[in-house]
């Protein structure tokens, strides 16, 4: 008899399946770049199929899984140097392809403040506010520690607030838009 | 010199979670609307190939395994 486990084997292809779009909502949102974002998606599965046997199951396959990108984005990031942020025009014409969506615009400053982050900021404001990790996990993907992790996701607020001007008051309005023309009002009067 | 909270202060705080769950907001906003274009056909196509030598790999063991 083969000493091989189809059934995990169909478990990790299955966990991998359903860590997929939060994996790649990850690197989008690290890299700026839906094309260097789908290139690291696609290395991440290549290097953690390679490596299905050291991953052990029961444990956080999207924790691994981001670990493996984010050392990738990392890795190739220095094998580049250091490149220049040209994200603004892909990016933006993307997300023009749903203008009907909601705050479509709303969204592309923000992607554009985002990517004025320092990386570190980046990632850490982004593990634990939006893929759904605790601080501890965030601190163990990044190799820091959970102080690290905290302030730097303060200080990725801070500068995200600077950087889009949100005040505390403003954001409960029905429309953001409305509640723009609202302080432009409140400011000329 | 502030040894207590000031009220003013207080409402600073106030302000600033606020906008801190703003910003939260904001950028769950944007992850899901990455989310939401789910995956891309060549990914499955991949892990589909991935599995596929991976199994005749293990079809070829299995058929030396029983010619024995």
């Amino acid at each position: 008899m083969s000493a091989r486990e189809p059934a995990s084997e169909r478990i990790f292809k299955r966990e991998m399946l359903a860590a997929l779009p939060n994996l790649r909502a990850f690197a989008v949102s690290l890299s700026g770049r839906h094309h260097v974002a789908d290139d690291l998606v696609q290395d991440t599965i290549m290097k953690a199929w390679a490596k299905q046997d050291h991953f052990e199951p029961g444990t956080n396959m999207k924790a691994w899984l981001f670990t493996i990108l984010r050392n990738e984005f990392y890795s190739q990031m220095r094998k580049r140097g250091r490149e220049v942020s040209d994200t603004d025009g892909i990016f933006t014409s993307q997300l023009a392809t749903h203008p009907q969506q909601y705050g479509a615009l709303d969204l592309q400053d923000f992607k554009k403040a985002l990517d004025q982050l320092p990386s570190d900021q980046r990632e850490a404001i982004i593990l634990v506010g939006a893929s759904g990790f605790a601080y501890e996990e965030a601190a163990e993907i990044c190799g820091c520690a959970v102080g690290t992790i905290k302030s730097r996701i303060n200080r990725a607020r801070n500068k995200l607030q600077e950087l889009l001007d949100v005040s505390g008051e403003a954001d409960y309005g029905p429309d953001a838009n409305a509640s723009a023309v609202t302080k432009r009002a409140f400011a000329v009067g | 010199m502030t040894r207590f909270p000031e009220k003013a202060s207080i409402g600073r705080g106030k302000a600033n979670a606020h906008a801190h769950s703003a910003i939260t907001a904001q950028l769950r906003q944007f992850y899901q609307s990455v989310q939401e274009e789910g995956i891309p056909e060549k990914f499955l196509a991949l892990l589909e190939k991935l599995d596929a030598a991976e199994k005749s790999a293990g079809n070829r063991h299995a058929m030396k395994d029983s010619a024995q």
